[in-house]
């Protein structure tokens, strides 16, 4: 069966077997910011954006997907180049290994759009469904934060 | 991949919904957060329900009715005044992942009726009432008394008992799943109880508001304390002492 939805501003068909799930989907069609690690809904690598919510791939069926908005990493990517958020985490040592990298950036990005400054309590529940191995989340939720302020700066011209 | 799975259907009304779970190795899809990380092999078809339930939450008369469709996270983000802010606490204690949250349904969680999700534990206290469409139509049913037949389509609690409910919950970390749930709420009928957490099953108790003191609820602690194993979060006589403390501090916050 054919299914239509919109994958990162694009009308995107797929034509796929029913058992097949959004993460197998997007890594076949070469959209490798969405990581493969638990396949049981538990560590989030695999996060990306249905209709602006954080959820895990692995979990979503494809053929449930029709006339939804699907966005991973690569959309801020082609769209802005670097995002301020991931200058943030670049300035901080927000990254380590960067398996969970892209997730963390999709779920602090969900969250930005209703919260445009979250704050600490905020940023750490966005962050709760996705697994970090080696850093720990002291510094994502820095970045987050440290984002916060220099978007501050930027609108006040200081 | 689910390589057992054959279909997804996609019923236009719950009748028709119904009408496709007769078929062999067919599933209601709700959420999916559950069954997609399962993928059990005897599943052929999946029904998905999405669309068909209602995803809001609305006051009839005194009564709180949500629709099976809602979000745990919807109700983590609703606008609640005080005494709905427990139903918030206890879907984040339920599932910690907000991606998970975001994706899983109440009428999934419910639907599970696992004894270590708040969620539910809670709703018993509560007391709340489920409406069920089946074959030969709606009814209205308990938590206890439904069979796992039909669709579960709305969610009824009574808002004065919401107002007069607390939870309590034992883990190893706040944010780590409880091996301890015991939630209590006041009703017309006096104080309901219901335990959950990694128990065998679930422990529901109504009494009497003057009675709820000290030799009923050394009672009640015993009695509970039967679901519960000794295990690697302590020993039954341990988990007894702190049945106790979590009655003692609900007949204190109630």
């Amino acid at each position: 069966m054919k299914v239509h939805f919109i994958l990162n501003g694009k009308r995107h068909s797929a034509k796929t077997p029913p058992g097949e799930t959004l993460l197998e989907h997007l890594r076949k069609s070469g959209f490798y910011s969405v990581k493969h690690g638990c396949d049981e809904g538990s560590c989030g690598a695999c996060t990306v954006l249905i209709d602006g919510r954080a959820q895990n791939a692995c979990l979503i069926l494809v053929q449930t997907l029709a006339g939804k908005t699907v966005e991973t990493l690569e959309h801020f990517n082609l769209k802005q180049g670097v995002t301020p958020l991931q200058e943030a985490f670049l300035k901080t040592g927000a990254i380590q290994c960067g398996y969970c990298t892209p997730a963390m950036l999709l779920a602090l990005e969900a969250v930005k759009r209703t919260h445009p400054k979250p704050d600490i309590e905020t940023i750490r529940e966005a962050l709760s469904g996705v697994l970090c191995r080696c850093t720990g989340y002291v510094k994502p939720v820095a970045a987050a934060m440290h984002e916060n302020v220099t978007e501050g700066e930027e609108q006040t011209g200081d | 991949m689910w390589s057992s799975l054959e279909s997804i259907v996609k019923p236009k009304t719950i009748a028709e919904a119904l009408e496709f779970r007769q078929t062999a190795g067919a599933r209601f899809l709700a959420g999916g957060s559950y069954l997609v990380s399962e993928q059990d092999p005897m599943v052929t078809t999946l029904i998905d329900l999405n669309g068909l339930l209602e995803t809001d939450v609305r006051e009839e008369a005194a009564a709180l009715v949500f629709g099976a469709g809602l979000t745990l996270q919807s109700l983590v983000e609703f606008q609640w005044d005080t005494p709905g802010v427990i139903l918030a606490e206890a879907a984040r204690y339920s599932v910690s992942s907000k991606n998970i949250r975001n994706q899983r349904t109440l009428g999934g969680e419910i639907a599970r009726m696992r004894t270590d999700s708040e969620l539910c534990v809670l709703f018993h206290a509560l007391r709340g009432v489920l409406h069920i469409t089946g074959k030969a139509g709606s009814i209205k049913t308990s938590l206890e008394d439904w069979d796992g037949n039909g669709i579960l389509t709305h969610i009824e609690i009574s808002r004065k008992t919401l107002e007069h409910s607390a939870l309590e919950r034992y883990a190893l970390l706040p944010s780590a799943p409880a091996f301890m749930i015991v939630c209590g709420a006041k009703s017309t009928h006096g104080f309901n109880f219901c335990t959950g957490g990694r128990a065998r099953n679930y422990w529901t108790e109504t009494c009497a508001e003057k009675a709820f003191k000290g030799e009923a609820i050394r009672n009640f602690s015993e009695a509970a304390s039967e679901q519960f194993e000794s295990d690697r979060y302590g020993t039954r006589a341990y988990k007894k002492m702190l049945l106790k403390i979590a009655f003692d501090r609900l007949r204190e916050k109630l």
